[in-house]
């Protein structure tokens, strides 16, 4: 961005409150399924990490492109808030997550130490493969894109075209959040 | 990713592929989701939304902000103005009255003082003690005389209750649980739950509000109320 940008290219306080006071039901679905994902299913912490985003965005601390879109944007706080609290949590049972941002201290209750998350998502793991038994494609895609591939590559791997590929994706993508029952976790 | 293990790893990867699928997917396609599972209904985000903005009210009152500490300011509540909350003349700031509630127990006896006013004026239903405990903890029925409420333990969610409160009059929306003892109470905030004739939730006991709520339902001797939207 240039420097002599004008700020329009930034939605205002007051038209973030008023975006967030506009989300319709399909957002905040949409909303609960991204927290859920980014937390593995924690619904605790889901709604803590949606409650944090809210409050980044209502208090301005993070600034959101008017070209974007309110869900994709809050998207990309929590990702970057999760992340933070991933990185931070390395190696040392935090009691809860603490991870700090801006000037503000938040707490995300996962009072699991490293080697219980490790077995947490060694389990979660097993029970998503678990989810694809019967079905071998989705059950490769989704071992394919754990191993990192992903786009032409993946689908070349796999001997598929892109629209198998694409309609594979939302049957996974539908059959994981199934298992999100109102948040409890896979 | 260094210090993740394999399996932490896979899922992060693949936690990115489903949300970029959340992102992209059509509206019908996050809809449809409802109907291969129980999925979500947005209760996560909404019910985080409304804690950010008190949140967001209680800095700006801590900061002299007048109109925010007209919203925060749990001192401001009075009984009337709690009736008028409970009646539908300020429902919107029903959210602010709930948060306010959590920690401020003299607001709290006001709120009951101002519940048992509306029931007594016949425009709430009273949840009355029952003779004897439910021969089962885990599934069993209160009525009230507009209804009843449902509770079963959910076999394939551990830790967790489903609650279905009905109305006979399915336009009278109930809005508002409370539930008591001598020494305690829980609010349920239903304003914001699906109704078609009746409430569903989803009770959570590892969730300490959620578990009190649970308690006081099973507790023969406590009474309660069920504030309906106001006609």
């Amino acid at each position: 961005m240039r420097s002599n940008d004008p700020p329009t290219d930034i939605l205002s306080a007051a038209e973030m409150q008023a975006s967030l006071g506009k989300l319709t039901d399909v957002d905040f679905k949409r909303l609960d399924l991204i927290a859920l994902v980014h937390t593995k299913g924690r619904r605790i912490a889901a709604e803590e990490l949606l409650q944090e985003a809210f409050v980044r965005a209502l208090e301005g601390k993070r600034r959101c492109p008017r070209n974007i879109g309110v869900v994709k944007f809050l998207e990309g706080v929590m990702r970057s808030l999760w992340s933070g609290l991933a990185k931070g949590a390395k190696g040392r049972p935090a009691v809860p997550l603490t991870a700090t941002g801006d000037d503000k201290t938040i707490e995300i209750a996962d009072p699991s130490p490293p080697q219980d998350r490790a077995l947490a998502a060694t389990q979660l793991w097993a029970a998503v493969l678990t989810l694809f038994a019967d079905d071998p494609l989705a059950q490769r895609i989704v071992q394919a894109t754990a191993e990192g591939f992903e786009g032409k590559e993946l689908w070349s791997m796999l001997d598929i075209d892109e629209t198998t590929y694409e309609s594979t994706r939302r049957k996974i993508l539908r059959r994981i959040t199934a298992r999100f029952p109102d948040g409890a976790s896979l | 990713m260094t210090g993740q293990t394999k399996p932490e790893q896979a899922l992060d990867r693949l936690a990115d592929l489903l949300v970029e699928d959340i992102l992209s997917a059509t509206d019908d396609e996050i809809l449809a989701e409802a109907a291969e599972g129980p999925g979500t209904r947005g209760t996560l985000s909404r019910s985080a939304l409304q804690k950010a903005k008190a949140i967001i009210a209680d800095r700006a009152s801590a900061e002299g902000s007048a109109a925010a500490a007209v919203q925060g300011a749990d001192e401001a509540w009075s009984i009337s103005e709690i009736r008028d909350v409970l009646s539908g003349k300020k429902r919107t700031i029903l959210p602010d009255l709930m948060r306010a509630l959590l920690s401020n127990a003299e607001l709290g006896r006001t709120f009951r003082a101002a519940v048992a006013e509306l029931v007594a004026a016949g425009r709430g239903f009273l949840i009355p003690s029952v003779a004897s405990a439910s021969t089962s903890d885990d599934d069993f029925e209160r009525h009230f005389d507009g209804g009843s409420i449902r509770v079963r333990k959910l076999s394939s969610r551990p830790g967790q209750y489903g609650v279905s409160i009905s109305m006979f009059d399915a336009a009278r929306r109930p809005v508002v649980l409370l539930v008591e003892q001598a020494t305690d109470y829980a609010i349920q905030d239903l304003s914001n739950v699906p109704f078609t004739g009746s409430v569903p939730l989803i009770l959570d006991t590892a969730n300490a509000e959620d578990a009190k709520v649970l308690r006081l339902l099973r507790d023969p001797d406590s009474k309660g109320a069920i504030l309906p939207e106001a006609d």
